[in-house]
């Protein structure tokens, strides 16, 4: 299984990880996806109604943890990063816009296209990025 | 009272008792009894009290950790529901029989929503005073998740289905 995720995802992480209250983000991500098989990871609310390519909204960390949101394709076995917060702390919010939650995938489907993805390396306990060859 | 007991040693330090008349006795003592009855009064509803009041604490403890049983209890049973509706947010292909009833199961969810946010004002007053604050904390969370998936499916079954944009980059996503 492949993982992969918007440049904008990593931005939000980035941002995320400077502030104390979100230090966990990426072992939290690792925690849920590392050796995990791809059948495993089509948990959560399915946004689309979508088997072959279901627009996930999984939350992750437990209590207070962080809400992702991710597109699966099936027939590749590969995931996308769209976005990500942090349910509680200054930066925290329950569900997203409906409007915004309409363009996670499409900026996914764009990036795919135009090539703009970064991968992700996921291991125990952290996850990096990597822009693919 | 202080005054009272001074007013008599005065008496009794300038006259001395032999020196006082029988009237001035007697209105001397009864005003030391009725202050002995006071004191006494007051300190044995503080012994009283005090002794009430170790019970009073632990009925207090007692309540506290009912209600954070309670509010674990309701915790477990939210999150239950929450992800018996996550699950239906992966069914597909609904006819309308069905879609009719998965309209009904979100007014009722919704319904359920409303009856546990209600709960709020009195939760938060206790929160705020420092008592079960986590599991308050947890409990809203639930609530909110609650909501949160009901949206979910009323946006993904009935209103982003009429979306152009969003059959759109459905179908070409599922393509790739």
């Amino acid at each position: 299984m492949k993982v992969y995720c918007l440049p904008e995802f990593k931005e939000e992480c980035d941002k995320l990880l400077k502030n104390n209250s979100y230090l966990d983000l990426n072992k939290e991500i690792a925690k849920f996806f590392h050796g995990r098989k791809f059948e495993d990871c089509l948990t959560g609310t399915n946004l689309n109604q979508s088997a072959d390519a279901p627009h996930i909204k999984k939350d992750i960390g437990g209590r207070g943890g962080y809400r992702l949101y991710y597109v699966a394709l099936r027939k590749k076995e590969e995931i996308y990063f769209g976005f990500v917060h942090p349910k509680t702390g200054s930066k925290g919010s329950s569900n997203t816009q409906d409007d915004f939650r309409l363009t996670i995938p499409k900026k996914i489907y764009k990036a795919i296209e135009q090539k703009e993805l970064l991968q992700i390396t996921i291991t125990e306990g952290d996850i990096s990025y990597t822009k693919p060859k | 009272m202080q005054l009272a007991i001074s007013n008599i040693l005065q008496v009794v330090n300038v006259t001395g008792l032999g020196g006082q008349n029988i009237m001035e006795c007697l209105t001397s003592k009864q005003t030391i009894n009725d202050t002995v009855e006071v004191v006494n009064n007051i300190s044995f509803s503080e012994k009283k009290d005090s002794h009430l009041s170790d019970d009073e604490i632990n009925k207090f403890l007692d309540d506290i950790s009912v209600l954070r049983t309670l509010l674990e209890q309701k915790i477990s049973a939210i999150d239950n529901i929450n992800q018996l509706l996550q699950k239906i947010s992966w069914l597909r292909d609904l006819n309308d029989e069905c879609l009719k009833l998965l309209n009904i199961l979100i007014l009722v969810g919704k319904d359920f929503h409303s009856t546990l946010t209600k709960g709020f004002t009195p939760l938060d007053k206790l929160s705020e005073s420092g008592i079960a604050v986590s599991e308050i904390c947890n409990f809203k969370e639930s609530v909110d998740d609650l909501l949160d998936v009901l949206d979910d499916l009323e946006m993904s079954f009935f209103v982003f289905p009429k979306n152009e944009d969003f059959i759109e980059i459905n179908n070409k996503l599922s393509a790739l």
